[in-house]
């Protein structure tokens, strides 16, 4: 038999073979254009489990980035806290705020202190006790003086507490050494600890978040007794104390910024015998003045004994406002009926113009991070226009070469989804004879990146990150369709593993990187792949733009020195 | 006939582009699709497979509807489609990359003539070209019966133009021996029946 015969016996069967179940391909049919949403009845297919979950996962990612990124976590909004009113009904539970704080008399010593954060006063009981000149525990005492003479203080049992009126505070404490060699400007590594009620006395009702760097305990508040007159339970009267506190670098700069963002700092003193209230709010006390017992023969546990039992006597040392220790808070005093007027003890400021020593800081951790990565973006071509979004998950690790730069690497996998039009002539595959009018592209590559950061705030510190590199293609697979103008039928090409291009896209990006703890960070940063070779099948000029967001990840020695 | 049987085509289209319902969408497919089983059985391993591929064509078909130019006709851009898609699937699903030879692929020279040929039906015929191997096959089917030329096919495939024409030789050979093969059995069923 002849070629010629062979084509003509095997053209026929082609244009005469019969395949009759046309039926049962149809059922299959309306399954794929169901799985298309193509069909009338998947269009409400809104309801896609994938859809919801993938918007609830950029949703809570995209609001936990802009609060740790837009919120201040330094200073309280006075107005939220203000606005919060207690009901008449819940007027003897005060509940209040949480504070932190971190203080200690050695750096070489660390106890750890946690207060309740939520404590309840029941000020009838208080204010009776002052009315009376009732001995008063130093948990007493301790609320009352949280509020200074210059704050007014409010006391109305009848109608709600409104803490409209009430200012915004800051509480700068440092503690130091007597001998000032204590101190140290490695503040991050600081451990302080609070001698009982001076340094507790503010922190009811006000609140910190900053960083906690490090936590104390206080044995002394522990240690107070409970006063059977005042009927204060013993968590009542001990546990008003600061739990965590934001220490802040040795840092004239930074501790004048932040002076500017309190309205007023409270210094605390050590002195005890002043213990004098100057009440100056009009409320049920009528601007009465009272005295506050200092005898420890009617004060169960008084200053004296108290000191006494304080494993860091404060005579050994001297507390200052300062600007070594920064502790914001927003103090709502309406609901405290008495102000005894603190005594702050002497400040030993540390040298402010000793400058913070970055390196000491930075050797408190490990050289290397590593973290996760995600990242929403968009490819298009010759920046034309784009389709549909694709993403990058990956793996990333990062090699501190200084505290401020960083030689960073990775793995990821990443899909892209854009098309070519104006700019291809012909495709791999196409028909030449043929006028391309598109080609839609969905592609699977490993991406390795090799790019080296720059921390205009150093790694120990939130602040801007600067990033360039380049980036090796691996592709993976390439799914082109290609359509034509003339004639119009559609073609389509697949290829599989065919193209690498070695370090052949320039990697840039500026980002924000928020630390979320000593080890963890945060960082969100738009980037763009710039391409430097042609890329794909169809060597074009595929650039991809988005936001990455990376988890970082990296071991710190902070609070072990 | 034909031009009423194309006017119908064409109406067909135009309810499908302009209506986009399911109703349509199944008289369309129903009408097309034993011309598109043809054309996909001949390049792939059996019917199943050549279902997949015909619904992916359509569901791109469908997909694309509104950009059909009702004037141009509609069987070719079908075609190109099908067999379009009916090589990626191959070249997705099967680990034989479509190389320019297959060495695997055994070369018959035996040039007995048998005119017993036509004694097998379409469909067996049909099923001969899928014995071949996915190179020799996908090479004759796109030369022979689609029309298209070396050229096309060498870049269609990535493969030389001299592969090209090597590969449908062999193929062309490799058919011939199965269609002896094939009318021997036959021949013999026949003496044992008779």
């Amino acid at each position: 038999m002849k070629d010629k015969d062979l084509d003509k016996l095997f053209q026929e069967a082609s244009k005469k073979a019969s395949f009759g179940d046309a039926a049962a391909g149809w059922n299959d049919m309306k399954t794929k254009l169901k799985g298309a949403g193509i069909a009338p009845a998947p269009r409400k297919s809104w309801f896609n489990l994938n859809s919801i979950l993938l918007i609830l996962l950029l949703f809570m990612t995209g609001a936990a980035t802009v609060w740790y990124f837009v919120h201040d976590n330094s200073v309280v909004d006075s107005q939220q806290l203000a606005s919060k009113k207690i009901s008449s009904s819940d007027k003897h539970n005060i509940h209040g705020q949480n504070v932190s704080s971190n203080v200690g008399h050695n750096p070489d010593s660390k106890v750890q202190q946690s207060a309740s954060e939520s404590e309840k006063f029941n000020v009838d009981q208080l204010t009776e006790a002052v009315e009376s000149n009732a001995p008063l525990s130093e948990g007493d005492m301790n609320k009352k003086s949280q509020l200074s003479s210059e704050q007014p203080s409010r006391l109305d049992s009848s109608s709600e507490f409104n803490a409209e009126s009430d200012e915004q505070l800051a509480l700068i404490v440092q503690i130091a050494g007597h001998d000032g060699q204590n101190r140290s400007n490695r503040s991050d590594s600081v451990e302080l600890v609070a001698t009982g009620a001076d340094l507790a006395d503010s922190e009811q009702n006000s609140s910190l978040s900053q960083g906690k760097e490090s936590e104390i305990e206080d044995e002394n508040s522990k240690s107070n007794p409970v006063t059977a007159t005042n009927n204060f339970s013993k968590e009542d009267s001990s546990d008003f104390m600061l739990d965590k506190m934001s220490l802040i670098p040795h840092d004239n700069q930074i501790v004048e910024n932040r002076l500017k963002q309190v309205d007023k700092a409270i210094l605390v003193t050590g002195d005890p015998e002043d213990n004098v209230v100057n009440n100056q709010n009009s409320g049920n006390l009528k601007n009465q003045t009272v005295n506050i017992p200092n005898d420890n023969s009617q004060s169960p546990k008084g200053f004296e004994e108290r000191d006494a039992d304080d494993e860091f006597n404060r005579s050994k040392y001297t507390y200052y406002a300062g600007p070594s220790l920064l502790l914001p808070i927003n103090v709502t005093f309406s609901h405290l009926p008495i102000l005894p007027n603190p005594k702050l003890a002497k400040v030993n400021l540390p040298d402010p113009s000793k400058p913070v020593d970055q390196k000491e800081n930075y050797f408190l951790r490990s050289r290397w991070s590593i973290g996760l990565e995600f990242s929403p973006d968009l490819s298009t071509v010759g920046l034309r226009g784009v389709e549909d979004p694709g993403y990058t998950v990956g793996l990333h690790a990062e090699y501190h070469l200084s505290s401020k730069l960083s030689l960073s690497g990775g793995v990821s996998y990443s899909k892209k989804i854009y098309f070519a039009d104006d700019d291809i002539e012909s495709y791999p595959g196409s028909n030449p004879n043929w006028t391309l009018d598109r080609v839609n592209a969905n592609c699977d590559v490993i991406d390795i990146p090799v790019n080296l950061s720059y921390y205009l705030d150093g790694y120990d510190a939130s602040g801007f990150v600067f990033s360039g590199g380049l980036s090796t293609y691996f592709m993976l697979t390439e799914d082109y369709d290609i359509i034509y103008n003339d004639p119009w039928p559609e073609g389509s090409q697949f290829f599989r593993n065919d193209n690498q291009h070695f370090l052949g896209i320039l990697n840039l990006s500026v980002g924000y990187r928020k630390r979320l703890s000593p080890i963890l960070s945060l960082q969100a940063e738009p980037f763009i792949k710039i391409p430097i070779q042609g890329i794909g099948a169809g060597d074009l000029d595929l650039y991809t733009s988005g936001l990455r967001f990376i988890l970082k990840y990296n071991r710190s020695s902070f609070g072990q020195n | 006939m034909v031009s009423d049987q194309q006017s119908a085509e064409r109406q067909l289209l135009s309810e499908c582009k302009i209506q986009q319902s399911m109703e349509c969408y199944e008289k369309l497919y129903k009408h097309f699709y034993s011309f598109s089983m043809r054309v996909c059985y001949r390049y792939l391993k059996n019917e199943h497979e050549a279902m997949e591929v015909v619904n992916d064509s359509f569901l791109t078909i469908f997909k694309k509807i509104d950009s059909y130019d009702l004037s141009r006709p509609f069987e070719p851009w079908l075609r190109r489609i099908l067999i379009n898609n009916s090589i990626n699937f191959l070249k997705k699903h099967s680990k034989h990359v479509l190389l320019d030879t297959d060495e695997s692929e055994s070369i018959f020279m035996d040039h007995a003539e048998n005119d017993g040929f036509h004694d097998l039906s379409y469909s067996e015929l049909l099923a001969l070209i899928q014995e071949l191997s996915p190179t020799y096959r996908t090479v004759f089917n796109l030369y022979v019966i689609d029309g298209f030329t070396h050229e096309e096919i060498s870049k269609r495939l990535g493969i030389s133009i001299g592969s090209s024409k090597s590969n449908l030789s062999r193929a062309r050979e490799n058919l011939r021996h199965m269609l002896r093969r094939s009318n021997q059995e036959t021949a013999k069923i026949g003496e044992y029946e008779g």
